[in-house]
C-alpha cells in the first residue's frame, strides 16, 4: 500500500510538470501556501486592528501608500486582511479535501467491490447525500452548533464526499474484472488486500482529481456560509471580508478596493483546484445513476 | 412497456425512502441541538394556551420515539408547525414565498441553459483553436468565482453606480403587487428580476455548456458525423442536425439535475439581491432561530432536489435507446 | 476514358511528435466503369488516400503535393463550395462500418429525402420514389425505410448505404471495407449485387480492402499499398496468380483458398515502420526476406514489368524462383536485416 502511494504520488508529479493547466495551479497553491507562512511578515497590520493614526480611526480610507487596498469601515487594513485570509481558505480546503477524497474513496472502494447488500446500503446512503441540499444543509448545521470554523468543515465533510463515492464506485467496478485482480484472488489473497493493494492504487488518481477539486468547492462553500453571517467570527476569511463589505454598504459606497480583491482571490484558489483536477468534464459532469 | 414501469416505481420507492430517511436525519438534527428540546417547537413568547396546543399536536411530552411518528405523521399530512417569528403556519410562510424562488430559478435555468448549449456547440466546432481554450478559461471563471460575489459586482455596477436596475427586493419599497398575476405582468418586476437571475445563470451555464461541448466533440469523431460531411451536406447542416441533435440528449438530463443544485444555490443570491424566496427565508430562520421554518423550508428544498433527481432518472430511462427499440417494434 | 487520375498524391499529419508521411506519392487512373480494389495493411493510407482524394480529412492532415484529376479536372484546386458539390453526385462512398454512418436519430428514409433534396434538388415525392426504387435495387423492402439505422442486421445496413451511396446517380462509388463485418455469405451475395448496380448504373469502384479474396471478386485492377507507397498495381488476375513483389507474394499466403485447403497460412512477422521518420530505401526491406543492401538505401520506382503491371521492387527477373519460394514457411521466419 505503501508503494501505491508513492507510485500514485510520483504520477501526480510526473502529471504536475507536463500539463500546462496542472502546472500552474500547482504554482498558485504554492504561492497561496508561502502567503499564508509569511502572512506576519508580508502583511502590514494585524487584520483584526482597528488602526489609529494619531486619534483618528482610518475608517473607510482609500487605497493609499499605508494602506494598500485601503481600510473597512471599522479602521482595518484590507490588504492585511486578505493575505491572513489565505490560511483559513488553505486550511478549510485541504482539510475538507482530505476528508472527501479519504471517506469517498472508501465508501467507493467498499461499494464497488463487494456489491450485494454492501453496495445496496452504501449506495442509499450516498443517494441521501445527494439529496441533501448542501448550502442549506450547511447552513442549518453551522447555524445550530454554532459559528466555529470546524463546524463548517464537519457539515461539508458530512456530504461532500458523495461525488468522489460515486465515481469510485464506478472505476472499482471496471478494475476490478481485470485479470490481475481475478488472478489474486485465484491464488487467495484475502479480500482487504485485494482491495488496498491491487484495485486501490488504480483508482487512486481519480481521487486526488477529487480531492483538488474539493478544495475548490470547499473555499466556495466557507465563503458562501461566511457571507450568509454564519462564519467564524474570530476568523478572518475571504468570505467574512466580502459579508463586511455587503453589511457595511461597500456596494452602494463603490469601495470596489473592498470587496473585488477577496472575490478574486477566492476565484484563483478555486481555479487552480480546476486546473490540477483537469478533466473538465469531471468538474461538472452530473453523474448519472448506472445500476 | 412493463420494463420502464417496474423501473419507475423502483425509482419512486427509492425516492421516498430517501425523504424518509433525509427528514428522519432533520428530526434527530432538531431534537439533538444544545438546549431545551421543546425550544425546537415552541417559542416561549407565546401563550400559555398556544404553547399547550403545540404540545399536544407536536407530543412533546412525550417519548421521543412517539414524537417521531406524530412528526412523521405531521410531515405526511403537512403539518410543518408554526413560525416563530411570523406567527403563522410554517406552510403559508413558505408557500408565500416559494413562488418568487421559483420565477427566478426558471428564467436563471433557460437563460444559463440556452446561453450554455450554444455555447458549447460553438466551443466544440471551435476545437484546437485558440477561441476553444479561452472559452474553456472563462467558462471555468464562471465556475470558479463565488455567486454572491459576482452578484455583488453587478449590484455596485449596474444598480449603485449606474441605476439601471433596482438593489434589491421583489418590488419597490413599500409598495407590492395586488397578486402574483399583475406582479408577472408588471415590468417593474421584471427589472428586479434581472440582476439576480443573470447572476444565476452565469453560475448554471458552466455545466450545460462544457458537458453539450464534451458531448458534440464525442459525437464528432462519429463516423455518421463523417459521412455527412462525406455526402457533401453544409456544415452548418451537419453541426445542429447531426452533431448537436445527438449531443445534446444527455444534457436536457442534466438540466433536470440543474434544478435540484439551482436550489441549492439560490440561498446566496437571494440573500445578496434581497429577494424574498425560500432560500433567503431559510436563511432568516436560522438566523433568528426560528426552528419550524427551519426545519420546513430545508424539507421543502430538500424535496425538490430528491424529486429532481428522480425525474431526471426517468427522462434518462427514457432516452435510452434499448428501451425505444422495444417501443417501436 | 480517364475518370480519376491520381497523380503522386501525398497526404500528410500534423502530430505532437512530428509529421506523419501517411500517404507518401501516390499515383493510379482509373477508367469509367473500371474497379481498382487498394489493398494493404491497416495503417497503410488506404482510407487516407482515399478520404485525401475527396478532402473529408481531419483536421491537422493537409496535401503537400499531388494533382487529383477527376473528369479532367484537378479537384484539390477545388474551393470547400465546389468539392461539397461534388461530393455524393459524382462521388459517392459506401463506408467501413455502416453500422455507424447514419444518424442514428433519424429514419433512413429521412437521411435519403435530405440528400436527395438538397443536393439532387428532387421534390418529395420524386425522392421518395427513387428511395424506394433504391431500396429494391438492392433487395431490401421499401417499409425499411421507416426504420431507425440501430434496427437493421448487419447486411441490411450494408445493403442500405449501399442504396444511398446510389442516390444522386455518382460515376464513382468507393467503398471501404464493405463486406469485412459480415459472415462469408452475405459477403458473396452483397459482392455480387455491387457488381450487378455496376455494371447496370455503369459506375466506376474504388474498393479499399486488406482481405485480398474479397479483391478477387470484384475488382479489374488492384494497386497493393504498403506504408504509405504503392508497391504494385496492376490487373487483378495477373496480380493474384503472379504477383511480382514481395508484399503481394507475402499476402497470398495470410489468406485461406478454398481451392486448397491444406494450404499453409503464413504470415509476415512485424509491424510497418513508423511513418513520421520514414526508413530510407523501401519501405518493405525490413520484413522483407528477399532483401539486399541496396533495399536499405535507395527507394525501388514502380516500374512496368508486364504491360500494365507495375512493381517497385529491384527484383526483376527471378520472380517465378522468388515466387516458390515465398510458398514456404522458413522463407519468411528469421528475417534478418
Amino acid at each position: 500500500m505503501k508503494e501505491a502511494i508513492k507510485n500514485a504520488l510520483i504520477q501526480s508529479y510526473k502529471f504536475l510538470i507536463n500539463d500546462k493547466f496542472a502546472l500552474t495551479g500547482a504554482v498558485i497553491y504554492l504561492v497561496f501556501i508561502i502567503i499564508a507562512l509569511v502572512a506576519p511578515y508580508i502583511a502590514p497590520y494585524d487584520p483584526h486592528e482597528m488602526v489609529k493614526v494619531g486619534s483618528e480611526y482610518m475608517f473607510n480610507k482609500p487605497p493609499s501608500q499605508d494602506f494598500l487596498l485601503g481600510t473597512t469601515n471599522m479602521g482595518r487594513d484590507i490588504f492585511s486582511q486578505l493575505i491572513y485570509g489565505v490560511r483559513p481558505a488553505l486550511v478549510v480546503g485541504f482539510t475538507a479535501a482530505f476528508f472527501v477524497m479519504v471517506a469517498g474513496t472508501l465508501v467507493g472502494l467498499f461499494s464497488g467491490y463487494y456489491g450485494g447488500t454492501t453496495d445496496s446500503i452504501l449506495m442509499r446512503i450516498t443517494d441521501v447525500a445527494f439529496g441533501i441540499p448542501f448550502t442549506p444543509f450547511v447552513i442549518i448545521l453551522v447555524g445550530f452548533l454554532g459559528p466555529s470554523i470546524w463546524n463548517i468543515v464537519l457539515a461539508m465533510a458530512l456530504l461532500l464526499w458523495r461525488d468522489t463515492a460515486r465515481v469510485i464506485r464506478s472505476q472499482v467496478l471496471t478494475v476490478r474484472e481485470r485479470s490481475f485482480v481475478e488472478a489474486a484472488r485465484v491464488s487467495g489473497a484475502s479480500d482487504l488486500r485485494i482491495i488496498f493493494v491491487y484495485i486501490a492504487p488504480n483508482i487512486l488518481p481519480l481521487s486526488f482529481l477529487y480531492g483538488s477539486l474539493a478544495v475548490g468547492w470547499a473555499i466556495l462553500t466557507e465563503a458562501s456560509v461566511s457571507f450568509l453571517g454564519f462564519g467564524d467570527p474570530d476568523v478572518i476569511s475571504w468570505g467574512y471580508m466580502l459579508n463586511d463589505a455587503y453589511v457595511s454598504q461597500a456596494l452602494s459606497r463603490g469601495a470596489y478596493h473592498w470587496f473585488v480583491p477577496p472575490g478574486i482571490f477566492i476565484m484563483l484558489a478555486v481555479m487552480a483546484g480546476f486546473y490540477i483536477g483537469r478533466g473538465s468534464e469531471e468538474i461538472l459532469h452530473p453523474q448519472l445513476k448506472e445500476y | 412497456m412493463n420494463v420502464r414501469w417496474k423501473y419507475i416505481l423502483k425509482r419512486a420507492g427509492q425516492m421516498i425512502l430517501t425523504m424518509w430517511i433525509i427528514s428522519t436525519i432533520l428530526f434527530f438534527i432538531f431534537r439533538l441541538m444544545p438546549g431545551n428540546p421543546l425550544v425546537a417547537y415552541i417559542d416561549p413568547t407565546f401563550t400559555e394556551e398556544q404553547q399547550q396546543i403545540l404540545m399536544q399536536q407536536f407530543g412533546l411530552d412525550q417519548p421521543l420515539w412517539m414524537q417521531y411518528v406524530i412528526f412523521i405523521k405531521n410531515l405526511l399530512r403537512g403539518e410543518l408547525g408554526q413560525s416563530f417569528f411570523y406567527k403563522d403556519s410554517v406552510v403559508n410562510v413558505i408557500f408565500k414565498v416559494l413562488p418568487n424562488t421559483i420565477y427566478l430559478m426558471l428564467s436563471a435555468l433557460i437563460i444559463a441553459y440556452f446561453t450554455g448549449i450554444v455555447g458549447g456547440i460553438f466551443l466544440a466546432w471551435k476545437r484546437g483553436e485558440k477561441v476553444e481554450t479561452a472559452g474553456i478559461i472563462a467558462t471555468l471563471f464562471t465556475r470558479a468565482a463565488p455567486q454572491f460575489w459576482v452578484g455583488m459586482i453587478l449590484l455596485a455596477v449596474f444598480s449603485f453606480e449606474f441605476g439601471i436596475f433596482p438593489s434589491g427586493g421583489v418590488s419597490q419599497a413599500g409598495a407590492s403587487y395586488a397578486s402574483e398575476f399583475h406582479k408577472l405582468l408588471s415590468l417593474d418586476f421584471y427589472r428586479h428580476l434581472f440582476l439576480p437571475a443573470l447572476t444565476l445563470s452565469i453560475y448554471l451555464l458552466g455545466l450545460p455548456l462544457l458537458l453539450m461541448r464534451s458531448n458534440m466533440l464525442d459525437v464528432m469523431s462519429e463516423s455518421y458525423v463523417e459521412m455527412a460531411e462525406m455526402r457533401g451536406l453544409s456544415k452548418l447542416r451537419i453541426m445542429f442536425k447531426y452533431a448537436a441533435r445527438n449531443a445534446f440528449l444527455p444534457v436536457i438530463t442534466a438540466m433536470a439535475v440543474g434544478i435540484g443544485y439551482a436550489m441549492g444555490g439560490n440561498v446566496v443570491i437571494e440573500t445578496v439581491f434581497s429577494w424574498p424566496g425560500l432560500g433567503r427565508l431559510l436563511v432568516n430562520a436560522v438566523s433568528t432561530s426560528d426552528y419550524p421554518l427551519a426545519q420546513g423550508a430545508f424539507i421543502l428544498i430538500a424535496g425538490v432536489m430528491v424529486f429532481m433527481n428522480f425525474v431526471a432518472d426517468i427522462i434518462y430511462s427514457l432516452l435510452d435507446p434499448r428501451v425505444n427499440i422495444e417501443s417501436r417494434r | 476514358m480517364s475518370l480519376l487520375k491520381v497523380n503522386n498524391l501525398k497526404v500528410h499529419y500534423e502530430t505532437s511528435r512530428g509529421i506523419s508521411q501517411a500517404v507518401d506519392g501516390i499515383s493510379f487512373n482509373l477508367d469509367r466503369s473500371q474497379s481498382l480494389g487498394l489493398v494493404g495493411e491497416s495503417g497503410c493510407g488506404k482510407s487516407t488516400t482515399v478520404k485525401g482524394i475527396v478532402r473529408v480529412m481531419s483536421k491537422n492532415a493537409f496535401i503537400p503535393e499531388g494533382e487529383v484529376y477527376y473528369k479532367d479536372k484537378d479537384i484539390l484546386k477545388y474551393s470547400d463550395q465546389e468539392m461539397r458539390d461534388l461530393r455524393w453526385k459524382d462521388i459517392a462512398m459506401v463506408p467501413q462500418a455502416a453500422m455507424d454512418s447514419l444518424n442514428p436519430v433519424y429514419t433512413v428514409k429521412n437521411q435519403f429525402l435530405e440528400v436527395m433534396r438538397i443536393k439532387g434538388k428532387l421534390n418529395k415525392k420524386e425522392a421518395l420514389d427513387r428511395a424506394e426504387m433504391l431500396f429494391r435495387k438492392v433487395g431490401l423492402s421499401k417499409e425499411l425505410l421507416n426504420y431507425y439505422p440501430h434496427q437493421f442486421s448487419g447486411g441490411m445496413k450494408q445493403r442500405a448505404v449501399i442504396a444511398l451511396a446510389l442516390a444522386l446517380n455518382p460515376s464513382l462509388i468507393i467503398t471501404d471495407e464493405p463486406v469485412t463485418a459480415l459472415d462469408v455469405i452475405v459477403q458473396h451475395q452483397i459482392l455480387k449485387e455491387l457488381k450487378g448496380l455496376r455494371e447496370e448504373f455503369n459506375i466506376a469502384l474504388v474498393m479499399i480492402t486488406h482481405d485480398i479474396s474479397v479483391v478477387a471478386q470484384t475488382c479489374d485492377q488492384i494497386a497493393v499499398m504498403y506504408a504509405g507507397k504503392i508497391v504494385e498495381k496492376g490487373p487483378a488476375n495477373e496480380i493474384l496468380k503472379e504477383p511480382l513483389h514481395p508484399y503481394t507474394m507475402g499476402l497470398e499466403n495470410s489468406f485461406p483458398d478454398i481451392t486448397k485447403p491444406n494450404k499453409q497460412l503464413i504470415s509476415i512477422e512485424g509491424a510497418p515502420p513508423e511513418l513520421i521518420n520514414p526508413p530510407k530505401g523501401c519501405r518493405f526491406a525490413a520484413r522483407c526476406p528477399f532483401s539486399e543492401e541496396i533495399c536499405l538505401k535507395e527507394e525501388p520506382k514502380l516500374k512496368e514489368l508486364s504491360p500494365g503491371h507495375f512493381s517497385a521492387c529491384i527484383h526483376q527477373s527471378d520472380l517465378d524462383e522468388l515466387r516458390e519460394k515465398s510458398r514456404e514457411v522458413k522463407t519468411w521466419q528469421n528475417i534478418a536485416i
